[in-house]
């Protein structure tokens, strides 16, 4: 019979049975056989693994001390010779959360070892590793175990096969995963021409790009009917005033602003200039509201089918511009929109 | 930014023509505009008539504030 795959698999003292917060300062310790949930993970991942090592840690050990627990956790994954590591699951479990995160991102990262962890999507090791290693997304209880470790199984199994893995949103793990590691000692050519022949012939490859996998937000609905909802314009096609009086640079923007709109019925042409380099600017420099629409938004305002139009516009450059950026923009100007009331938002792209 | 406001609660038509980037962002309603370089413009039009346009493109962009995307999708796109 050929050779079990050798797996080292991580919980905390809650799921080992050592109690709940009153033991979540213990240490390390390790059973040579699968505790709590491995033994329902041993069964998943079938009689071509064994669990030969479980790590058992204290939530509050790890989470603060992060990194000396780490290096216990490398010394111990190499004395077991471990090809595959498994953590948790750990559900919505916060500091648990962070410790499989954490180790799951150190195996991937520093050993090479096939790993990968289960959890919520908020629980905050999510964010704080999803980027980093492959975390599954699971409910956020321990009701879902029953789901949890199968899902984790197969996975972990893939993983071992070096079976290619597809994007996150179509795996179900939360993130990028881990970051793609590219050998840049091989020319690009060479590299594609590569992934090209792996695709034709069914073998494993990863994408040097991937996309992020955007979360999911709740669909917003308005509070209101639409005759009374106080509507805001924000554009991220550059649209400054005359001068552009805060230097708003056209590229890679660091900043958002908000401008008043002109008197009268219209952004008037002349008053309003374009600070974006990533178009011809030429069609809304000679008329602002083909990118702001005030004309209209006031025209139908005047005609009931809006409550108000807010009186400043809020713009941005969105050329070149990060994501995190993006987001940063956003939030600000959502808090701002609060502030004054705002019910619905028009946004337009260049 | 059309994520981070409708993460606030606020609804967002987001007014674009890359309506895929902005599909895959997970923006949930989309309306098409006229182009990259003028969105809520047409050019091409004499400026009474592209006033029209605008206000019953916005009208549009409005309209989709009340609804909400089909069963089993995940954005509301009008192209």
């Amino acid at each position: 019979m050929a050779d079990k795959i050798r797996v080292v698999h991580y919980i905390n003292q809650f799921f080992a049975g050592m109690g709940g917060e009153e033991t979540a300062s213990v240490g390390i310790s390790v059973e040579e056989k699968p505790v709590g949930p491995g033994l329902g993970l041993q069964k998943e991942l079938g009689s071509d693994y064994q669990i030969v090592a479980t790590i058992i840690c204290g939530d509050n050990t790890i989470a603060e001390n992060t990194d000396e627990i780490l290096a216990e956790f490398d010394k111990i994954i190499r004395k077991y010779d471990a090809q595959l590591f498994v953590a948790g699951p750990g559900f919505n479990a916060g500091r648990y959360g962070i410790g499989c995160g954490a180790a799951t991102a150190y195996v991937t990262e520093q050993m090479k070892i096939p790993a990968v962890t289960a959890l919520y999507s908020e629980n905050p090791g999510t964010d704080l590793y999803k980027d980093r290693c492959y975390i599954l997304q699971t409910i956020n209880n321990a009701a879902g175990m029953r789901k949890a470790l199968p899902f984790l199984a197969s996975f972990a199994k893939r993983l071992v096969a070096g079976e290619p893995i597809g994007s996150g949103k179509k795996e179900l793990y939360h993130g990028s995963g881990p970051a793609i590691e590219i050998n840049y000692s091989i020319p690009a050519s060479k590299r594609g021409v590569d992934m090209l022949l792996a695709k034709y012939y069914g073998k494993p490859f990863r994408t040097e790009v991937m996309m992020p996998n955007h979360e999911e937000i709740p669909l917003p609905v308005l509070s209101k009917p639409l005759s009374e909802a106080r509507i805001a314009i924000v554009t991220d096609g550059g649209l400054v005033p005359k001068g552009n009086p805060d230097h708003m640079v056209p590229t890679n923007s660091k900043t958002f602003n908000h401008y008043p709109i002109s008197e009268g019925d219209r952004l008037i042409p002349g008053d309003y200039e374009v600070s974006h380099q990533g178009y011809n600017n030429a069609f809304v420099n000679a008329d602002p509201n083909r990118l702001v629409p005030v004309d209209a938004a006031l025209d139908l305002k005047k005609k009931g089918k809006i409550g108000d139009l807010l009186s400043f516009y809020y713009t941005t450059a969105g050329v070149m511009t990060p994501m995190e950026m993006g987001k940063k923009f956003g939030e600000g100007i959502a808090q701002d929109l609060h502030d004054h009331n705002v019910d619905a938002v028009i946004l337009t792209s260049t | 930014m059309t994520k981070e406001i409708e993460r606030a609660g606020i609804p967002v038509v987001h007014v674009t023509n890359l309506t895929e980037i902005s599909k895959g962002i997970g923006a949930h309603r989309i309306l098409r505009g006229n182009s990259v370089l003028h969105v809520f413009g047409n050019p091409k039009l004499p400026p009474a008539q592209e006033f029209k346009f605008r206000e019953e493109h916005l009208a549009k962009a409005l309209d989709m504030l009340e609804k909400t995307p089909e069963p089993g999708q995940d954005s509301l796109i009008e192209e």
